[in-house]
């Protein structure tokens, strides 16, 4: 097993021992590939294809690798993250929403699943649910209605958001976040807690899950 | 929305900090926070800032699944 440094120094070598060392990289991460997608209804196709686009990607980023983790964990990471964007790509593009109505529309309501059969408890569902729907559409900005409604309740990728509004994923995280903040903050002086909203939508917390 | 999904939304809105790391500051920092947990180190403490953000970004938190699922495969 190589160590970090000889994984650089194989990588970079640029003679037979570099051709080993990708070769070695190469089924590795098509071993982790196969796996991942081997319950995937996607095709087993696109590993091929991802590890290739992997193997590059990790060849160009050598410099930016900082040692701080096993070299082999690094590149893996790199891998999943290449076929974990096409798949969701893959996924949006199943999904037959109008282009126009992208970021735009929020939902009547928002759980799929049916809501209260108690009329009371259907009653405070539908007065949170107003106040969430109000801040949203009313106390975001526009960027922050558009990024929220697009990814979390449309499940729009944050790469395909970021390319939609010609930026990069860390700023469409930071929108998110900042919308986050503000929604907190109105929901809180409307006395609404996490604890009150997941009790009045019957839905448990990671805690009680 | 799935019922799942709402309450991830709600937790995660409640749970923002003012100052939190973005996802290409996670991808840095990713590999070794897995290799930590690998090794039976506490991660979610040294690296606090990771953890924190696997519970507010869930494509991240995909990502860090998938990997740390590999990561043990390779073992």
């Amino acid at each position: 097993m190589r160590t970090n440094e000889e994984w650089l120094r194989d990588l970079r070598d640029g003679g037979s021992r570099q051709a080993d060392a990708l070769e070695e990289l190469r089924e590795k991460i098509l071993r982790t590939l196969r796996a991942y997608l081997a319950h995937s209804a996607e095709s087993k196709e696109i590993a091929e294809d991802c590890a290739q686009d992997a193997l590059l990607m990790i060849q160009g980023k050598l410099g930016t690798f900082r040692g701080e983790s096993r070299f082999t964990t690094w590149a893996t990471m790199v891998a999943i993250r290449i076929v974990l964007g096409e798949l969701r790509r893959r996924r949006w593009k199943e999904v037959s929403l109008d282009q126009s109505r992208t970021g735009n529309d929020l939902p009547a309501w928002p759980i799929e699943d049916a809501k209260s059969l108690d009329p009371e408890k259907a009653l405070q569902q539908n007065e949170a649910w107003r106040i969430l729907k109000s801040i949203i559409e009313n106390e975001l900005t526009s960027r922050q209605r558009f990024v929220l409604v697009a990814n979390v309740f449309q499940g729009m990728p944050l790469d395909l958001v970021a390319g939609k509004l010609g930026t990069n994923r860390d700023n469409v995280y930071k929108v998110i976040h900042d919308a986050r903040k503000k929604l907190r903050k109105s929901l809180v002086e409307r006395g609404l807690s996490q604890e009150e909203i997941l009790r009045i939508f019957e839905v448990r917390g990671k805690d009680s899950r | 929305m799935k019922s799942g999904k709402f309450t991830r939304l709600i937790e995660t809105v409640f749970a923002a900090k003012d100052d939190e790391i973005l996802c290409s500051e996670f991808f840095e920092k990713l590999p070794r926070f897995v290799d930590l947990q690998i090794a039976k180190e506490n991660a979610a403490e040294l690296l606090a800032d990771v953890h924190h953000h696997v519970h507010q970004c869930p494509e991240c938190e995909e990502i860090y699944l998938a990997l740390l699922e590999a990561v043990q495969s390779e073992k």
